[in-house]
């Protein structure tokens, strides 16, 4: 049962001024590790070329993913930062500053082995007092940052309703009495949270955990309501917004500081990395996007105002079957349509699935089996430079499910293959087999993604338009299977205009706040591989 | 608004109940303009039925007398060319009351005929002044409600979800705001505009006030030609995405150049409670 708008009221009525309690770290070692970081990917941005860039954006998300999740300072911290590999290579490849840097981050990394993350620390010392305290709370964080949290409390879980991970959830949520939230307030990207949390207050006291430096950004808690008499984004100056504002919420701030520095005051000041990476994102290559969860490992990005096609399995819904534009008509609990069409009407035939991925796939896990960091290795050395490309690696190896499992980059995927050693028969046919062979694994890869139906915008309308039509018809099957199972595929029944299957992919959640290659939208692509694009 | 809410039909019912009480604030007299109106058209494709006789009638042109005539539809394979034809029957002033267009709702119910649920309209707002007899009975489109941009459905299920009670009897918002398609059997005054596909349910050529409930039902409301000429109220929560708020104040920024704060609106109302904002702007006299 969701929230009424009578117990918002009245608990705004009773809390008009709330509290929010910032408590903010110092660690001299993880400074030192940040600055490294910090620097590393500014040098590496200012470099240009591709390889430089994609190193800068990995290691900028991995920064911003300390900065505003309790990640445990563990092994996996030290491999994250040391996956730029040798350090003379890396000298030898950006030079002195750039490996001086190198150097700093990975001597603080060992350092930090050793120490608990005191971000954790206080997770866990403000949700024990919580709990001892008997208040209703809950943590605000991103979906994939709710592990991190449970692991703080494994040996006394944390119930499941605790957590509140989107706008939607926090609008369904009753009014609290202690919101817990780790890292600054932004609306967008690493670390977001609703305006709301400020502009519509659900709860009396928030405990804000912070890294120091890291500031809330200056309008979080926008309200247009606010603007009148002004410039948009301006603070209201006229009598009329004045006045309207006469009854807002108040917000009184208290600042804690914590941490390791003898002198916490005279501590230097840590920069705002989350802010610095903002101003260096590579605007005029990428677009704004939507990410739409399907499941646990994948999403797809849409651009602002995408039609998307989707199946709204609400019984009074006017229009199951139709299009719905993100943030605005589709909502989560909504089923995407991914459509994977024979398209004999329209031109190339589908690539028969799963053909080409059956023999990667099956000497990828050979090489697995047999020699695992040595494939590794290799691929490193062919210029496979991915985070955790070992837990990549695993992805790639799985049977095709949603998506054939495969590195998102084509020449990644090119790369793999020839490590992997695959290409043609010593005899091929000529005629048919004109391009490498891992051109027609690509192509099978990119036909599971979605690729294929976009290869214009008047047939994929077409396509669409004829796929209501039968969607539509099959409506009382498409309900009964949405009830059973987020994800679903059904036949596209003989004598139809269209031939192929079509997948149904319930929408797990719904984020703004992605600037991503052109390439990459309309595309299923790993949770893992779009956190690097996230603001 | 601090969270989802039916603050937009309660809007609604309060400008409902407002105009129950004014002298002219029913369709009657513009009926029959509007019915000229489309009779000047001459497109053929337009059809009126009557309180009381049966089968419908296509519009059929205005003579120089001022009469509009409207010419019974043949039923089941009749001869449309046969020289004598229908009958034709002609309009006026007078008897245009007795004509609706079709599937729209009757320009006022039969004479006597309450509006349902009238004693919660009366009792509504203490100390108001009454509803007019002669407006409970007939329908007014001066008023339009923006749903949700959900889907009229989803706006009337939040709707239908708040109860009012006067004395011993209930009846929910969505039956108190008489939008024709809820409350298909009464006179409605209401219209309403959906705003997924941006249809008016009827359109009488003038709306005075439009209630958008939620952002993109308001800014579809801002943006429709229906409305150019409309007083506008967006009902908006707050818990919604960055990118939709700030959709909401770049269109705020862009009518600042043809309108300005109304401080003196916002006095003359009561203080919101907390977790609402008002905002209001009217157009700028420079």
């Amino acid at each position: 049962m969701t929230v009424t708008a009578s117990q918002v009221f009245s608990f705004l009525e009773q809390h008009s001024t709330c509290s929010i309690d910032r408590r903010e770290i110092h660690s001299s070692v993880f400074s030192v590790l940040r600055k490294s970081v910090r620097l590393i990917v500014v040098r590496l941005h200012e470099d240009g070329d591709d390889e430089a860039q994609e190193t800068a954006d990995r290691l900028r998300s991995l920064l911003s993913e300390w900065l505003t999740v309790p990640v445990p300072f563990d092994d996996a911290l030290l491999e994250s930062v040391s996956a730029l590999g040798d350090a003379d290579a890396v000298e030898r490849r950006w030079g002195y500053e750039i490996r001086a840097a190198y150097d700093d981050a990975c001597g603080a990394a060992r350092l930090l082995q050793r120490v608990e993350s005191p971000a954790r620390a206080e997770v866990r010392n403000t949700v024990r007092q919580l709990q001892g305290l008997g208040t209703a709370w809950k943590i605000y964080c991103h979906r994939r940052a709710r592990p991190y949290f449970e692991s703080i409390f494994a040996d006394h879980p944390l119930p499941a309703d605790v957590f509140l991970h989107s706008v939607k959830d926090y609008r369904e949520a009753e009014p609290f009495d202690v919101l817990v939230k780790v890292g600054p307030l932004r609306s967008k990207g690493w670390g977001s949270a609703p305006d709301a949390i400020l502009s519509a207050p659900r709860f009396a006291d928030m405990v804000q955990i912070v890294w120091s430096g890291c500031g809330d950004e200056d309008d979080f808690g926008y309200d247009p309501a606010g603007i009148i008499g002004g410039v948009a984004g301006a603070p209201a100056s006229s009598a009329g917004a004045d006045r309207a504002g006469a009854r807002t919420i108040r917000w009184r701030r208290d600042v804690i500081k914590v941490g390791d520095a003898a002198d916490i005051a005279a501590a230097i000041a840590d920069d705002d990395e989350l802010r610095l990476f903002y101003a260096l994102g590579r605007v005029a290559e990428v677009r704004r996007a939507t990410l739409l969860e399907i499941d646990d490992e994948d999403g797809v990005l849409y651009p602002p105002h995408s039609q998307v096609s989707t199946f709204d399995p609400a019984p009074d819904a006017d229009e199951p079957i139709g299009y719905c534009l993100p943030g605005e008509t589709l909502s989560e609990g909504m089923y995407l349509i991914w459509p994977l069409l024979g398209a004999a009407d329209l031109g190339a035939i589908r690539a028969c699935e799963g053909h080409y991925s059956r023999i990667w796939k099956e000497r990828l896990r050979d090489e697995v089996r047999r020699a695992p960091d040595d494939l590794v290795r290799r691929l490193r050395a062919a210029g496979i430079e991915l985070r955790n490309l070992r837990s990549c690696v695993r992805q790639w190896c799985r049977p095709p499910s949603t998506v054939i499992h495969a590195p998102q980059q084509r020449r990644h995927f090119e790369t793999l293959v020839r490590v992997l050693g695959i290409d043609h028969d010593a005899a091929p046919d000529k005629r048919t087999l004109r391009h490498p062979w891992w051109e027609y694994a690509w192509s099978e890869v990119g036909h599971a993604r979605g690729e294929a139906i976009q290869t214009g915008i008047q047939e994929h309308e077409i396509v669409d338009e004829q796929l209501f039509v039968i969607l539509n018809d099959l409506l009382p099957d498409i309900r009964r299977r949405a009830a059973e199972e987020p994800i679903f595929e059904l036949e596209i029944p003989d004598g139809r205009d269209l031939t192929g299957a079509v997948r149904f992919y319930k929408i797990r959640s719904i984020e703004d706040g992605f600037l991503v290659p052109e390439t990459m939208l309309k595309v299923i692509c790993d949770l893992d591989t779009v956190e690097q694009w996230r603001v | 608004m601090p969270c989802e809410s039916a603050g937009a039909g309660l809007v609604t019912l309060g400008a409902i109940r407002y105009r129950l009480t004014l002298a002219d604030a029913n369709d009657a007299l513009s009926h029959f303009e509007r019915i000229e109106r489309l009779a000047a058209r001459h497109d053929g494709e337009t059809f009126l039925r009557h309180q009381s006789m049966k089968g419908r009638f296509r519009l059929d042109g205005k003579d120089q007398r001022g009469f509009v005539w409207v010419r019974q539809e043949q039923r089941g394979g009749a001869d449309r060319s046969a020289q004598s034809g229908p009958p034709r029957i002609a309009i006026h002033a007078g008897n245009a009351a007795a004509w609706r267009l079709e599937k729209e709702a009757p320009a006022a119910t039969v004479r006597g005929a309450e509006l349902p649920h009238r004693r919660f309209y009366e009792e509504l707002i203490d100390g108001a002044a009454a509803p007019l007899e002669i407006n409970l009975a007939r329908s007014d489109s001066a008023t339009c409600l923006a749903g949700r941009v959900a889907g009229e459905s989803v706006s009337r299920a939040a709707f239908s979800a708040i109860r009012l009670e006067c004395s011993d009897r209930t009846a929910d918002l969505a039956e108190l705001l008489t939008v024709h398609r809820w409350s298909p059997d009464t006179v409605s005054r209401v219209t309403f505009f959906n705003s997924r596909t941006r249809q008016l349910d009827r359109d009488t050529g003038f709306t005075s006030l439009v209630v958008a409930d939620g952002d993109s039902a308001f800014l579809r409301a801002v943006d429709a030609p229906e409305f150019k000429q409309s007083d506008v109220i967006g009902v908006i929560h707050r818990a919604v995405e960055r990118d939709t708020l700030e959709s909401i104040g770049t269109k705020l920024a862009d009518l600042s150049q043809w309108y300005v704060a109304d401080a003196e609106m916002l006095d003359r109302i009561s203080p919101p409670p907390p977790g609402i904002t008002v905002s209001v702007l009217q157009r700028s006299q420079t």
